[in-house]
């Protein structure tokens, strides 16, 4: 193969990715400006919420949870993936992270924004929310320490600023790289950014030590934020949420579908900023092995709980998860298993790997598996819990759904911004590595 | 009419609403300060203060005892009064739902009149009375008509006053009509034993009751005195269990408490009453020449062909026969729809000869008092229809029913009004039929007016205002009077008023017994008690064998085997449909189906396969002429010879404030009649199925018929001879917390709820609802699931038998909600209680989430009611709006209430003082609540009863509320499902 042969110089590197700052085509801003409706509809749904209130969800008595809690459960799992490559692989010092680490890490804090967003907005009174943050007030009221959503609280924004925090940091020496080609005020604008980034040997092993420890700081909060995500539902006493089980099955499904999203964004952004040659179908076969992996852990994951709650005796907890499997939603649970589990095994096969079409089918499954996977654990096991006479459905209604479509629009919004201020591949980090590989033989 | 007379007149009408006895009664008919001025003087009214004035509930015959809490003027609860008689401090929903109708929007707020283009338009009371008198004066003469009072049922004064203006005004004609009547009761007493009138039933003392369809927890004769007596009989004497035996034709709420329920066909009660009467016959205490006049009356009335009509085994009816014999004091009953049956006074003349074989008169009932008043049949109002289509009436005078909805023929009520040239009508609130009349005279709530009612001869119970009357209304009784005085054209006297009338009946009273008591101190003394209880005069019971001769020998004619009939049902919740304009009792599940808001068509299982329908379908079937299209619910326990439907169907609308219009099955009947007694056969006619015609989604609240065997109702055996089963003691789960226990240094609230007692009336949820300011949420909301209330009755099957369990917060120990708020808004309490802090409250509803019993409650919205009816909310608890957490709070706001009043006289609180509104409405006192902190409290000692148990005691949430099991006899049927 061609492209994946090839190791580009230095300029093309700096022309091809920079071609992405240029001024907005047509495409981009139709696909912009279809965001922006998508985000429109998602704030009028959200205003139904506040005019009316939240009752114009579908969610009820016995299940008080519904979309809005998935999709905070998604977003964050999509969340995930970007610190993982990033700076777990970094520690690891697999090197083919390096031209898709910038999406991914882009990804992880527009992902992370959306989700942020959710525990809002599944508020019954959300203006009161500054409840749960821990200010010293006269009344010396403080929250709840115990509650797993304080925890949240903690976890979510704690991440939040350290993949910032990452994100900016490894941009530092490609917004010096902008500064130099650009003039006017947008120079200005790099200048500040870059903090004066002058590329000195001094600048670059204290950049480099940084980057490292931050890698080395936000690699724990991968685990910890979906573990914390997780709590949620294990610490609470419903059958089918307290679970053991939860803290590493929800990361393993966090990364397994923040993955699928990398390569659901990756595909297009290839396509049309012409990273062909920066981002190579090897790129993707790594991504898709990695995809196997975790869905094979996620398979595991689903086979665990069920054995663990036959295993129990356990009447209630047989019930839910007999529910789960064959109960209203029954059908979804099937779908989430073809999806998660069924679908991705066919990765296995290289030449399915370097189908990218097939690929991408793949992923877009493993991101909507994923999403159902929530609403499964969330759903059934709610609707079903201890008292049979409190038993219930739960079907969302249109403002959940406009909501989710809302969120949707701001992610790729948000990330279509991103991808026009700043370079999506790493340069310094791609013409270290072009460096190595042209001074080393040619292996992988 | 000169001003003079104008003001005259007028101030005269104005004078009318206040009724009542010396001093302590107000004169004027004016606003709140008044009243109160007139009970507690305005100087002691303290803001803040409750205060509680007995009274009579009129909601049904039976006449509870109630007190009323008034709160700056407004009444807010109305509760059981405990020194009463009837109810012994108990009240079902449908009394406590009358504050609904005293506040409701569709309360008639001036006399309306109809004016020239034929609109009901507002008009002055003087203007109403003096169109009212000139169109008496018109009509009267040598010829003339009728002018007839159709009035529900009335006692003490009211009845006095129509009573006495009947002997003087050949004219006037008065029925009293009420669509449950017990007309068959007193034709058979009377044939029997000369005495018309109905007894008065004592299920407290009874140790075997075998009833014939009567409904006796829901609506028949005195309900809530059932439920008590009922309650008070479960309990093992001299090794003797108790033992309810009910026939039926659909599953009754007494059905569901049953010891054993047989399931039979209509008419099929008839041949089994009969059937044990003659078995009964045998070894009876009878002289032997009238022994032998019933037994050849009775001849053909076998067992075998009774066991061949009902399906029931001959060895069980003569097991139910020689428990009657027996297992003494026993009860014969028959009541209900099937029991309302063209042979309705063969069959109580059958019970009236088991009671008498058995020897139960004097034990377990008695003439001593007779219950209710006598009222008209159905024969009656069909004469006065009659004479309507004549034209021979008039004027019609409609007091406080609706006959277009009571009378099965709607149409032809209509069209017989139609006939009648001057129509008034009576009334506090507008109903179906208030169009169709040409006046309509607002007249006070029985919340609002000084009365003497006498629901039990002898009973002499009082009824005095509790709020000004808000609406421009008068006293029924000053109503009544103005007419009969525009009727002899006649001035009004000085002391031509009502309440002069009322005083007198009150004097009369108090001639009897305490003649030598001032009447300030006997008036003070009813106003305590709720009433003045005469001594009940003994009447011995002889048997009149000519009775016997009313026993038709010819073959009974009974719907054919195979049709299906139609059967109208009186439900606990609607009862014969009068209070279908309530809210509350809208959104209280009916305790069989657990729908709320529905009334559907309940069909068998077996009718359900040969329709080919589930519930839900719409079904179109052709009954009486008509087809109708209804939704239909399989209901297990359903004969699957009938097709029931509750009376009363709400419209789906919200806001529906009246008598419905349309009861469905009440007016598509057979048209039979009882000729001894001249009521209705309620058994409608044959049931044609048409074919499913759609779906409708039911609003049922229970989520899952069956508990999964997961304990959470739970029953203890008695053995025959009264020994109770054994069960381990909960295992004390002893591990190391993560958390301090709680402590409680003063005190410690728990509740321990006796399944034993709980009937599942569904009383305790009204007053949850009424006490603390529950929403109704609407029935879209609750097919949504999101129902409000915070205590809801469980139906679950427990080893083949039906246990209702009252649901609410468990106040846990270890709360699963607690841990679990992010922000503090669900704490426990010092107290031991599980607080939810609204204001604190965020939203995150993970407290619900986590609540093993689901027992909190969201609101999902901001609820509103429409006004007047805010007047009943309690000021003493917050209203709640969107996004906040509510639950049951174990009535904080009585604990407080009552701390302070100790704290205040200074000393500690009593046992028993603090009683949440669900413990104190229950008519079978079934919750028990107080402070475990005191040792000796009665909640402390049942606590340890060795019948408790706790639910999901496995999560170790250890509970405040312990539930005693229900105690079921160990050979009694069971019920496979519900």
């Amino acid at each position: 193969m061609d492209g994946e042969t090839r190791i580009p110089d230095f300029e093309r590197i700096e022309t091809t990715v920079l071609g992405g700052l240029l001024r907005p085509g047509k495409l981009y801003l139709a696909f912009v400006g279809l965001t922006l409706v998508c985000l429109l509809i998602g704030v009028v749904a959200y205003s139904q919420i506040i005019l009316v209130s939240i009752g114009v969800a579908g969610i009820n008595n016995p299940v008080h949870w519904g979309v809005f809690i998935i999709n905070f459960v998604f977003w964050v799992g999509l969340a995930h993936s970007g610190t993982l490559i990033s700076a777990i692989l970094y520690l690891f010092q697999a090197r083919w992270r390096t031209s898709i680490n910038r999406i991914a890490e882009a990804m992880t804090v527009v992902a992370i924004m959306t989700a942020g967003l959710f525990p809002l907005v599944h508020l019954g009174r959300v203006w009161l929310v500054y409840y749960m943050i821990p200010y010293p007030s006269t009344r010396e009221l403080w929250p709840n320490f115990r509650s797993p959503l304080l925890w949240d609280v903690f976890a979510i924004t704690t991440y939040m600023l350290v993949s910032i925090m990452f994100f900016y940091v490894g941009l530092i020496p490609d917004l010096a790289t902008v500064r130099d080609r650009s003039n006017g005020i947008i120079k200005r604008v790099y200048s500040a950014l870059a903090l004066g980034w002058r590329g000195s040997h001094r600048q670059w092993h204290h950049y480099e030590m940084a980057y490292m420890l931050l890698a080395a700081l936000a690699t724990p909060l991968v685990i910890s934020v979906h573990s914390v995500v997780s709590w949620d539902f294990a610490v609470s006493l419903i059958p089918g949420w307290h679970s053991t089980i939860f803290a590493p099955y929800f990361v393993a499904g966090a990364i397994f579908s923040g993955c699928a999203m990398i390569i659901v964004i990756l595909l297009p952004m290839r396509k049309f900023l012409g990273l062909h040659e920066l981002i190579t179908v090897r790129h993707f076969s790594l991504l898709c092995k990695m995809l196997v992996f975790m869905s094979l852990i996620i398979t595991y994951s689903y086979f665990a709980e069920f054995f663990i709650a036959w295993y129990t005796g356990n009447d209630i907890e047989q019930h839910s998860f007999y529910n789960r499997a064959f109960g209203t939603y029954g059908p979804l649970f099937w779908l989430m298993i073809v999806l998660n589990s069924l679908l991705p095994l066919t990765l296995l096969s290289a030449r399915l790997r370097e189908n990218l079409k097939y690929v991408y089918v793949v992923a877009v499954g493993v991101v909507i598996g994923m999403w159902v996977e929530r609403f499964v654990i969330i759903v059934t096991s709610l609707s079903q819990d201890y008292d049979p006479y409190a038993w219930g459905t739960y079907a969302p209604t249109l403002v959940e759904w406009g909501i989710l479509l809302g969120s949707f629009g701001l992610f790729f919004f948000l990330f279509a911004v991103l991808a026009k201020i700043f370079p999506v591949v790493a340069i310094g980090e791609m013409k270290a590595l072009v460096r190595s590989q042209s001074g080393e033989s040619e292996h992988g | 009419m000169n001003k003079k007379n104008t003001l005259s007149r007028r101030r005269f009408l104005k004078s009318t609403g206040l009724m009542g006895a010396g001093a302590m009664l107000p004169l004027g008919r004016s606003r709140a300060g008044v009243i109160l001025r007139g009970l507690i003087p305005d100087e002691e009214i303290i803001p803040g203060i409750s205060y509680w004035l007995n009274s009579t509930c009129a909601e049904c015959s039976a006449g509870c005892g109630v007190k009323v809490r008034v709160r700056e003027g407004n009444a807010v609860k109305i509760e059981g009064n405990e020194q009463h008689p009837i109810n012994h401090g108990g009240l079902c929903a449908r009394g406590q739902s009358a504050l609904q109708a005293l506040y409701s929007p569709a309360r008639i707020r001036s006399p309306l009149l109809r004016n020239n283009e034929g609109q009901l338009a507002a008009v002055s009371w003087f203007d109403a009375m003096d169109k009212l008198g000139a169109r008496l004066r018109v009509s009267s003469g040598r010829n003339a008509g009728k002018v007839a009072i159709l009035t529900r049922h009335v006692t003490g004064s009211l009845k006095a006053l129509l009573d006495s203006q009947t002997s003087s005004l050949p004219r006037l004609k008065v029925i009293s009509h009420e669509l449950t009547d017990y007309a068959a009761m007193s034709a058979a007493n009377k044939l029997c034993f000369g005495i018309e009138g109905i007894p008065t039933y004592s299920l407290d003392r009874v140790r075997s009751i075998v009833s014939f369809g009567a409904d006796l927890f829901e609506t028949w004769l005195s309900p809530v005195s059932n439920a008590y007596g009922f309650a008070e009989a479960r309990h093992v004497v001299d090794g003797m269990p108790w033992r309810l035996i009910q026939f039926e034709s659909h599953l009754s709420l007494t059905g569901a408490n049953a010891d054993e329920r047989y399931c039979c066909p209509p008419g099929a009660e008839t041949l089994i009453v009969l059937a044990i009467a003659h078995e009964m016959l045998k070894n009876s205490a009878m002289p032997p020449e009238q022994a032998e006049k019933w037994r050849r009356a009775l001849q053909s009335f076998s067992m075998e062909r009774a066991a061949r009509a009902s399906g029931v085994s001959v060895d069980t009816l003569m097991g139910v026969a020689n428990r009657l014999r027996n297992q003494t004091p026993s009860l014969a009953v028959a009541g209900g729809p099937t029991c309302r049956s063209k042979y309705g006074t063969v069959i109580q003349i059958g019970v009236n000869l088991i009671n008498i074989a058995a020897g139960n008169y004097g034990k377990t009932l008695s003439f001593e008092r007779f219950e209710h008043a006598p009222v008209g049949t159905h024969r009656q109002l069909t004469d006065l229809v009659e004479e309507m289509e004549a034209g021979r009436v008039e004027a019609l005078i409609v007091h406080d029913t609706n006959p277009e909805f009571a009378f099965p023929e709607p149409e032809r009520w209509r069209a017989a009004v139609k006939r009648v040239p001057l129509t008034v009508q009576l009334a506090p609130v507008r109903d179906s039929a208030s169009e169709s009349y040409d006046i309509i005279l607002p007249i006070h709530h029985w919340l609002e007016r000084w009365d003497l009612v006498e629901p039990r001869s002898g009973l002499h119970c009082v009824q005095q205002p509790t709020i000004a009357p808000w609406c421009d209304s008068v006293h029924p009784g000053e109503a009544f009077l103005q007419i009969m005085n525009a009727l002899m054209e006649k001035r009004p006297e000085p002391n031509g008023h009502y309440e002069e009338f009322l005083r007198g009946q009150w004097n009369k009273i108090r001639g009897g017994e305490s003649a030598n008591v001032e009447f300030d101190d006997f008036w003070q003394e009813v106003l305590a008690s709720g009433g003045y209880w005469e001594r009940p005069t003994a009447r011995n019971v002889q048997l009149d064998a000519r009775a016997a001769d009313a026993i038709p020998s010819v073959e009974l004619a009974f719907p054919e085997p195979g049709t299906i009939t139609a059967l109208p049902i009186t439900t606990i919740r609607y009862g014969d449909g009068r209070q279908t304009g309530r809210p509350w009792l809208h959104e209280m599940p009916d305790p069989i189906t657990t729908l709320v808001w529905d009334t559907p068509l309940l069909i068998s299982p077996e009718t359900a396969k040969k329709w080919k329908c589930r519930s839900g379908d719409m079904v179109r079937i052709e009954c009486g002429g008509d087809t109708i299209t209804v939704p239909a619910y399989v209901q297990p326990g359903t004969s699957d010879a009938v097709a029931a439907m509750p009376l009363g169907v709400p419209s789906n609308a919200y806001a529906q404030y009246h008598y419905a219009a349309d009861s469905h099955l009440l007016h598509r009947l057979a048209g039979h009649i009882d000729t001894s007694s001249g009521s209705i056969s309620w058994v409608g006619a044959p049931v044609e199925f048409k074919g499913v015609v759609g779906r409708v989604r039911l609003a049922r609240l229970q989520g899952h018929n069956s508990q999964k065997g997961r304990g959470i109702a739970q029953t203890t055996a008695i053995s025959e001879t009264g020994q109770s089963e054994q069960h381990p003691a909960e295992e004390a789960i002893v591990e190391a917390d993560l958390y301090p226990k709680h402590e409680h240094p003063v005190h410690d609230w728990g509740m321990v709820i006796d399944l034993s007692r709980c009937i599942g009336c569904g009383a305790c949820a009204v007053a949850c609802q009424a006490e603390n300011n529950i929403y109704v949420v609407g029935r879209k909301q609750c097919l949504n699931g999101r129902e409000l209330s915070w205590l809801r009755i469980e139906r679950f099957i427990d080893r083949g038998r039906i246990v209702f369990l009252p649901m609410l917060c468990q106040h846990c120990e270890h709360a699963p909600c607690e841990t679990v708020c992010p922000v503090y808004a669900a704490l426990h309490s010092s107290e031991g209680l599980n607080q939810q802090i609204y204001n604190r409250c965020v939203g995150t509803r993970y407290c619900a989430n986590n609540c093993p019993y689901k027992v909190r409650r969201f609101n999902w919205f901001t609820y509103k009611v429409d006004p007047p009816l805010e007047r009943q909310f309690n000021p003493d608890v917050s209203i709640r709006t969107r996004g906040i957490m509510e639950k049951c709070t174990f009535c904080v706001q009585r604990i407080r209430e009552h701390k302070e009043i100790a704290k205040v006289e200074g000393r500690a609180l009593r046992d028993g003082e603090v009683v949440p509104a669900c413990a104190q409405s229950c008519p079978t006192h079934a919750i028990t609540f107080g402070d475990l902190n005191d040792g000796t409290s009665e909640v402390a000692t049942r606590f340890s009863d060795p019948r408790g148990y706790t639910i999901f005691s496995e999560l170790n949430t250890q509970p405040s509320i312990v539930y005693l099991r229900r105690e079921c006899l160990a050979d009694g049927t069971g019920t496979e499902s519900v």
